[in-house]
């Protein structure tokens, strides 16, 4: 269950001593990925809850001075959550030098993939992983276009599925028969781990637990990230 | 019109958008590129404009600002349009390729309500349901637009995140599309937003240029200035299309509002950055997000610039400078009062440097009243 469920956390959040205990929580807790998503002001791929909180941290954020501070956690598989915009600011270049061999895969939320393997050689040489992220009312004949066009540089870490259209945490009907099906289907099509996210929660996590579906928790995390002990258990929870 | 095969301009444009968007973006573009390159579709267009928004709009020689000033001045009255602005010359078009893709609910944003109103009212003659976006800030300056707007039948979403602007009822009108695409059709007021958006805009609003492009055969006068605001440009844009690397020299004014952090200077604030779908120049602050912008008018409270104007800027094909509040003012009580005519706060900029321009050297300006200002009143 340790490799099933990965977790989301914002950057620095709720401040970033605590944001440190929490990762070495879920480091001894035997998680093997997190997702961590990077503060953007225009974070517009992102439901209400995560913006507000984006919005809170960014104030006092520099993502130079957060990945030093996260450098010890190299054994730990760490997706960046990233929107292009910051990409642009700092540079790629400089971003992917920072973060090499240590274990990352950047998600940027807003960029086709066309666009990120633009630069497929910066990530070889740095050996930053990155992320497809696709939603599952995609065909699977345009997903299978992408994995045979670029998976050849063998440079995805994942095929992250949405489980709907829209942002993240809006609260929503699961279509169990659909995810099961195009999870199946999609994790068929290469040797790339395939993750499920958006609009999970408490109620409805165990139905991926209990079908070895890979997925990732966000907005329901970041709302209990506050309360230590809420969180601890939550994570208990979703690894037993 | 002109139909490029390329989604950017220079290093500037793109589809910045997830990977969901991205196949709405390519369906879009197909049916865009399937319509706008027949000449019947583009004139049916032009005839509606014609029927319903009194295009042509005149181009009006303000005699009593060249008494003042010297040299001419001339007023391309996109203030005259039926809904009171230039917005509408992009609606029906968009309406057009929305009814194509068989969606039944249009949302808009809109800063100043110009785009708002004129989205909103083509919807209600259309049968089309209509949702805009609006900043709270916005809504509680533009309260005769927003009254306008529900007037004509349409929803208001009062956007409150943030500064309550513009760019934040884009931001919440990307996230709503993303999530509705199958049923809704985004329609983007300027020429921004991810390709072919910018393409699109700019095509419809390019009707302003060819318009005057004729009337000033006409009227059988020099002209040395074209002289547009900008927010996003489209109305800057439209005007100036069909005379870039001619000899007339093109001005875009944007917002220098109070000072060198107060304002929408773009052009020479901004650095490359992406927003809203595309690459383009943006006001940023140290760590990469976007600085909020700041005008006296809420058209041009816009952080960024299209990302055509950015590379015309880089490659020096049209000049871009900005005027402050104040001469704004000065400019929007000076039209009213000489004239007759109440300009928009954004027009106002462009006639705020027609007047700075002309005290250096007598010339013959035209300059492009994109909206009327009853709303600024």
């Amino acid at each position: 269950m340790k490799n099933i469920f990965i977790p989301f956390l914002i950057a620095n959040y709720p401040n970033s001593q605590t944001f440190i205990k929490r990762l070495y929580f879920l480091l001894i807790k035997g998680i093997k990925t997190v997702e961590i998503g990077i503060p953007c002001s225009e974070s517009y791929s992102d439901g209400k809850i995560i913006s507000k909180v984006y919005n809170k941290v960014i104030k006092k954020f520099s993502i130079f001075s957060f990945l030093s501070s996260i450098k010890k956690f190299k054994k730990l598989k760490k997706i960046l959550v990233i929107y292009s915009n910051i990409i642009e600011n700092f540079k790629i270049k400089k971003l992917l030098k920072k973060i090499k061999n240590s274990n990352y895969s950047l998600l940027v939320v807003d960029q086709p993939i066309k666009y990120i393997f633009k630069f497929k050689k910066l990530f070889l040489i740095n050996k930053v992983k990155i992320v497809y992220i696709t939603s599952i009312n995609k065909s699977i004949k345009k997903i299978k276009k992408v994995i045979n066009k670029f998976g050849k540089y063998k440079l995805f870490s994942y095929i992250y599925i949405t489980n709907r259209l829209g942002v993240t945490g809006n609260k929503y009907v699961i279509n169990y028969k659909k995810i099961k099906k195009k999870y199946k289907i999609i994790s068929k099509l290469s040797n790339i781990p395939v993750i499920m996210g958006f609009g999970i929660n408490k109620k409805n996590f165990s139905f991926f637990k209990e079908n070895r579906i890979k997925y990732v928790i966000g907005t329901e995390l970041i709302k209990l990230i506050n309360n230590k002990k809420i969180f601890k258990n939550f994570i208990k929870k979703c690894i037993k | 019109m002109y139909l490029s095969n390329y989604e950017f301009f220079g290093k500037y444009g793109g589809q910045y958008v997830s990977d969901s968007i991205l196949d709405e973006l390519k369906k879009i573009n197909n049916i865009y590129r399937k319509l706008f390159l027949k000449k019947k579709f583009v004139n049916n267009i032009y005839n509606k404009l014609c029927l319903i928004s009194n295009r042509p709009t005149p181009l009006y020689k303000a005699i009593n600002f060249n008494k003042k000033f010297g040299g001419n001045f001339l007023f391309k009255r996109e203030d005259l349009n039926f809904t009171g602005s230039h917005k509408i010359n992009n609606v029906i078009g968009q309406i057009m390729i929305a009814k194509k893709l068989k969606k039944k609910t249009i949302i808009a944003e809109t800063g100043a309500g110009q785009h708002g109103i004129a989205v909103a009212s083509i919807c209600s003659m259309l049968n089309m349901k209509c949702i805009i976006f609006m900043g709270i800030k916005d809504v509680k300056k533009q309260k005769f637009n927003v009254n306008k707007i529900k007037n004509v039948g349409a929803k208001i979403k009062i956007v409150k995140e943030g500064k309550g602007t513009l760019k934040e009822a884009i931001n919440s009108a990307i996230r709503f599309w993303a999530k509705n695409f199958n049923k809704c059709f985004y329609l983007i007021g300027s020429v921004v937003g991810p390709y072919p958006y910018p393409e699109i805009v700019r095509n419809l609003q390019s009707f302003i240029g060819k318009e005057t492009k004729l009337q000033i055969l006409k009227l059988n006068i020099k002209i040395d200035n074209i002289i547009s605001c900008i927010g996003g440009g489209s109305n800057s844009l439209g005007m100036f299309f069909d005379f870039i690397g001619k000899e007339i020299k093109l001005y875009g004014i944007e917002a220098g509002g109070k000072n060198k952090i107060l304002n929408s200077f773009s052009t020479k604030y901004g650095e490359e950055g992406v927003l809203h779908g595309c690459k383009t120049l943006v006001l940023k602050k140290k760590n990469g997000n976007i600085r909020n912008a700041y005008s006296i008018s809420s058209g041009l409270r816009y952080p960024a610039i299209g990302p055509e104007h950015a590379y015309l800027r880089d490659k020096k094909l049209i000049n871009y400078h900005s005027v402050n509040d104040k001469e704004v003012i000065k400019a929007f009580n000076l039209c009213s009062k000489l004239e007759g005519i109440i300009p928009s706060y954004e027009s106002s900029h462009a006639i705020a440097f027609a007047i700075k321009i002309s005290k250096i050297k007598k010339c013959n300006s035209i300059i492009t009243l994109s909206g009327r200002g009853e709303k600024d009143l």
